[in-house]
């Protein structure tokens, strides 16, 4: 208990720094939000000039840090200077999106990837290990981003009807390019743990095969797949960005990057510390869940 | 018998009903993909293209210019009168009309309506356009169901003012503006019933991220001419794609009956599935938008050669226009040479008198050339520059590829340089720490009025030269002959002016005007009286006007 | 396997011969011939430009393969030596690169890149830059293996084959040497086998999301960019060749480093 608390502690000052950096690292990138607004002729010099007061965009970093820290203590996370309402109220409905969306991408992954690999590892070089080791390894050589693409035209001319938008494909394409590491990483895993002499004894007194891969030698090959979920929570998630951007599911992905590359400050902010604080969720998770599977590490700390 | 007779009669006055534009038929829906969602409904702080062409259904002018005729016409307002010294611009009210939610628009909303505007402390984009001669617009009723708008002094585009204000409901507005809560008031996440305009439409549902639907406003004032209410449609829906692939795709998968904005090369993706997809495709010509090479002419520039008015327009004659125009738009854009663009009809001052040949304007210089084809200036030094180009955009970056090839053959090394977009304008606004760079700028209207900003010492987008003074002489000619066009009524004098002023940019060069990009519309087949247009939204300005023909 | 380790010599020979090999300079527009497909003038036709897309494969490929390989590299030393250092050292040490890992993860690092790409002068060659940006992805990205290799240390360190050599006084070195690398490495293999495709791709998605650095110069990523349009796909198909070449060349790449990782496992 008191170690939780001490993680907890612990993540709160990580995300204090998390925002410190991310706003420096802001501040050194050229150009800031009223940049397009300089090279629109039909806005005057005045208007830019008063804008920048207004956000107080004219203000040292210093300062423009200290306010925004003071809305975070009050709940709203800064003003979007894109579209004038707190950020909080623009990022609750999308993140309840992106979070969906990940999530049952997740889902499906580990549902299929797992259990594929484990049987791939039990009967390496037998057909199935080919053709799902050769697809996973295209798979991996597509970027999300290609997948994306070639979805949306794929089913054009398939005449599939809409993609764009929907759950469905976007998940599609996010288990596409989540399987091959999780897929692999669980056939390696198992294949190592399968060498070990006790899965001989196993065999030898007589289990069956299903029994001894899936009772046995998958919670046996469980710790480097645990440290894995926490990390591929992460990648789907941020590879959901992409995907939501390219197959148009309205999550934080589109509202991220035109964030980005507008300047809006406390949008993206508010997005960096969100994907950290789910970091953390998943480390912390991640940790615990190793200390219940491996005995070592629990014997080691007790 | 009789039904089949009725029905046949009704099939005739269908197709009749068909080919006159005027009278469109009730009901049904649109559905408009567009490349990004609104940001908000509030009409005085929205610049960006998604919120401006939503706010623009829901909202109505006193005056509005006609994209076709390209002249302003009566929306809000019954009439309007100029005084003859120009100095006082007089509006009767259209009697009888009312809000969206039913409260009468009088005299009191547009006294609100161009207070709020002119408010410093509302910061609105519009305050320093309602300031004629460094006065602001003095704004007062006249009478029963009339506004008086004085001038400080004369100003030719007087009326044109008018044309950009959205007439604000005070009832609704009164109390957020009063407490300083204008700025987000009418953010995205407010109630569709407390969004009050004066526009042909109203908003029905926002699914933030996903899509908008907007439904008639029963209210509006507008009649066609067999006194049927408009507009026709039922509803107009907003959906929203990542980017202009994803548009289109959208579009050809029959998600969406309408879409505007994309470049030649999806024309011809869209072209290719036409008639299968039941599309229709217009290209109504160059557009308001020209892109050009800029040359750094700031007093901070690094570069001498660009100072020479020779040198610029030996590039300017080396650059392959057609080029550009054929490959990178897909033959869906029209070569410029200066940066008004034929789309406005009578300011346009044609085309310019042909290039010499750009070696014999660089020899006569004193440039040469060295034994492997370099150009050498008079100092003896090589010449090569920077040209930076936006990232983002490839039709930018692929123009930039063309000019450095074009260039290589004339012996200059011109080195493109990709940047993202705030970086890129951050270098050559707030920096000017760059040589050359491919832009493109959009005036907001066709009359002279839209260009002051871009093309004189005083105005903030003329980008060759941000230093705010007149260094060369051509620079003060354009000064005073633009001050000249904007302070006289006389329209032929102005014309006159305004295509001398045009003359002067084709030939010092300092923007080197490459294309403009046609205006291009895809509409489902039975949507009827899309007509694109340059001024205003492209595409959505007379979205009242719109309506299925049934079959 | 072998037929894969061949393709890849090959491949990054080629790649490095890209100044030879190639029929034109891949720059050089051949404007009245734009759109043309695979013939005997251009044996993989020609972009929209009219630029010969064999020899902007091969030059592209040349940057993107080697720049990636780098920047892979780059993350996987970086992971392996503060991962390690990590799981070795335990305590505020280990919590504080566990810290500075999780930091790294969540930061937006495109304005690094921004940041980096205004620091250089214009004039700097556009190849050099690529390189630089890549190899700065490749640094940001050290977070990734270091947790994983941290992982594997942690779980060794609690092995009573390890406990017991420590109890025989064996040293550090020897213990990361004969314990803990064997381990470590084919898990680093096959991260890097998921890493190098994942850094060539990273270009082609930044310059998809408009953040793009390579320009006229070729690269791999702003070939395959170039074919995600839908104009190019309905009628230039053989503009997605650039994207099947890079698909075989990363799975054979996989292929072998998977392998590799296999046989040395069968060594020990």
């Amino acid at each position: 208990m008191k170690y939780l608390l001490r993680r907890v502690g612990g993540a709160l000052l990580q995300l204090a720094a998390v925002s410190v950096l991310a706003f420096g690292l802001m501040e050194l990138a050229p150009g800031d939000y009223l940049e397009d607004m300089r090279v629109n002729p039909q806005i005057p010099a005045e208007t830019v000039a008063r804008w920048r007061a207004e956000f107080g965009l004219d203000q040292p970093a210093a300062v423009r840090y200290w306010r925004w820290a003071g809305s975070v203590v009050r709940g709203e996370f800064g003003m979007s200077m894109a579209y004038g309402i707190p950020v909080s109220e623009l990022l609750g409905p999308r993140v309840e999106r992106t979070v969906a969306l990940s999530l049952l991408a997740l889902a499906l992954t580990w549902l299929i990837a797992v259990p594929c690999g484990v049987w791939c590892a039990a009967r390496r070089g037998g057909w199935v290990d080919r053709l799902l080791g050769g697809g996973a390894t295209v798979a991996l050589a597509l970027p999300e981003l290609l997948v994306g693409l070639l979805l949306l035209q794929g089913a054009l001319w398939a005449g599939w009807g809409p993609v764009s938008g929907r759950i469905g494909p976007a998940a599609a394409v996010l288990l596409l390019v989540s399987f091959p590491a999780v897929f692999r990483h669980t056939r390696s895993s198992v294949a190592e743990v399968l060498r070990l002499p006790f899965v001989d004894h196993l065999r030898a007194s007589g289990l069956s095969e299903m029994r001894i891969l899936f009772r046995h030698v998958l919670p046996a090959s469980l710790n480097p797949l645990v440290s894995l979920l926490s990390l591929s929570l992460a990648g789907v998630t941020s590879a959901s960005l992409v995907v939501e951007v390219t197959l148009s599911w309205p999550g934080l992905g589109p509202l991220l990057l035109e964030a980005i590359l507008a300047r809006d400050v406390a949008v993206v902010l508010a997005s960096v510390m969100l994907a950290a604080a789910l970091l953390q969720v998943a480390t912390l998770a991640g940790d615990l869940m190793l200390y219940l599977v491996d005995p070592r590490i629990r014997r080691g700390r007790a | 018998m009789q039904m089949r007779s009725a029905r046949l009669c009704r099939g005739l006055l269908l197709s009749v009903l068909a080919v006159l534009p005027v009278w469109g038929q009730s009901g049904g829906r649109v559905v408009v993909v567009q490349r990004s969602e609104p940001r908000g409904f509030q009409p005085v702080y929205a610049v960006d293209e998604p919120s401006r062409a939503v706010i623009g259904l829901l909202h109505a002018p006193l005056l509005r210019i006609h994209s076709e005729t390209q002249e302003t016409e009566a929306a809000l307002a019954e009439s309007w009168k100029v005084s003859p010294d120009g100095l006082v611009i007089t509006v009767a009210l259209r009697r009888g009309v009312q809000f969206s939610d039913g409260t009468p628009l009088t005299v009191d909303d547009v006294l609100f309506t161009f207070a709020v505007h002119q408010d410093p402390a509302v910061a609105s984009p519009q305050r320093e356009v309602l300031q004629v001669g460094g006065k602001p617009l003095a704004v007062s009723a006249a009478g029963a169901g009339a506004i008086k708008f004085q001038m400080a002094e004369p100003y030719a585009a007087g009326e044109r003012l008018l044309a950009g204000i959205a007439i604000l409901p005070k009832h609704r507005m009164q109390a957020a503006y009063r407490e300083g809560r204008f700025r987000t008031f009418w953010g995205l996440g407010t109630k569709p019933e407390e969004l009050v305009g004066a526009g042909p439409f109203r908003v029905k549902t926002v699914e933030p991220g996903q899509r908008m639907v907007l439904e008639r406003n029963p209210r509006y004032w507008k009649r066609d001419k067999a006194g049927k209410t408009m507009p026709y449609l039922d509803e107009m829906e907003f959906v929203f794609a990542a980017g202009e692939d994803a548009q289109v795709a959208r579009l050809l998968a029959g998600e969406a009956d309408l879409a505007a904005g994309f470049g030649g090369g999806s024309y011809r993706a869209i072209e290719a599935n036409r008639e299968r997809r039941g599309i229709r495709l217009t290209d109504a010509g160059p557009s308001l938008d020209y892109t050009f090479l800029l040359f750094n002419l700031n007093p901070e520039s690094k570069r001498e050669w660009f100072g020479q008015t020779a040198f610029r327009q030996a590039v300017s004659a080396a650059v392959d226009r057609e080029s550009i125009a054929r490959l990178v738009y897909r033959g869906r854009a029209s070569a410029i040479r200066g940066p008004v663009t034929p789309a406005r009809q009578k300011w346009f001052a044609g085309p310019p008198p042909p290039f010499g040949k750009p070696r014999e304007i660089l020899t006569s210089a004193g440039y040469r050339w060295d034994t492997e084809g370099r150009l050498l200036d008079p100092k003896g030094a090589t010449v090569s520059f920077t040209l930076l180009v936006n990232a983002a955009n490839p039709a930018y970056t692929h123009t930039g590829a063309i000019i450095e090839e074009d260039l290589k053959k004339l012996g200059i090394a011109a080195q493109v340089v990709p940047m993202e977009f705030r970086s890129l304008v951050d270098r050559v606004v707030n920096r000017k720490d760059f040589d050359a760079a491919i832009m493109a700028l959009r005036p907001g209207d066709v009359d002279p009025a839209a260009d002051v900003n871009a093309w004189v010492s005083a105005g903030k987008t003329r980008l060759w030269n941000l230093s705010g003074k007149a260094i060369r002489p051509w620079e003060t000619e354009i000064d005073e002959k633009m001050r000249a066009v904007m302070a006289t009524r006389d329209q032929a004098v102005r014309r006159r002016l305004f295509h001398e002023v045009q003359r002067i940019l084709e030939r010092e060069a300092p923007m080197v005007c490459l294309v403009s990009p046609n205006l291009l519309v895809a509409s489902r087949m039975g949507l009827e009286n899309v007509r694109p247009g340059v001024i205003g939204d492209l595409v959505l300005w007379n979205a009242d006007e719109w309506y299925w023909r049934r079959p | 396997m072998k037929a894969c380790a061949v393709f890849l010599i090959v491949a990054h020979l080629l790649a490095a011969m890209a100044g030879w090999v190639s029929s034109y300079d891949p720059a050089e527009q051949h404007r009245e011939h734009a759109w043309e497909a695979p013939g005997e003038r251009f044996p993989l036709g020609t972009d929209g430009l009219g630029r010969d897309q064999w020899s902007r494969l091969v030059h592209g490929a040349r940057i993107s393969l080697y720049s990636g390989l780098a920047a892979g590299v780059l993350s996987a030393a970086l992971g392996l030596l503060l991962g390690g250092w990590a799981g070795l050292s335990g305590g505020w040490t280990d919590r504080l690169i566990t810290r500075l890992m999780e930091l790294f993860l969540a930061l937006p690092w495109m304005y690094l890149l921004l940041a980096v790409r205004a620091f250089f002068p214009l004039e700097t060659d556009a190849r050099l830059v690529f390189l630089a940006l890549l190899l700065l992805l490749g640094a940001i990205g050290w977070a990734r293996p270091a947790r994983l290799v941290r992982g594997i240390v942690m779980s060794v360190k609690e092995r009573e084959s390890l406990l017991a050599a420590r109890g025989f006084g064996a040293g550090r070195w020897y213990l990361l040497r004969r314990h803990i690398l064997p381990e470590v490495l084919p898990v680093l293999g096959t991260y890097l086998s998921l890493a190098i495709p994942q850094y060539v791709a990273a270009e082609a998605t930044l310059s998809f999301l408009g953040l793009g650095f390579s320009g006229s110069t070729p690269s791999w990523g702003s070939l395959v960019g170039a074919m995600g349009s839908l104009e190019v796909l309905s009628e230039a198909w053989w503009m997605g060749l650039p994207a099947v070449a890079l698909a075989l060349v990363l799975g054979c790449y996989s292929i072998v480093s998977s392998a590799l990782a296999g046989t040395e496992h069968q060594g020990r």
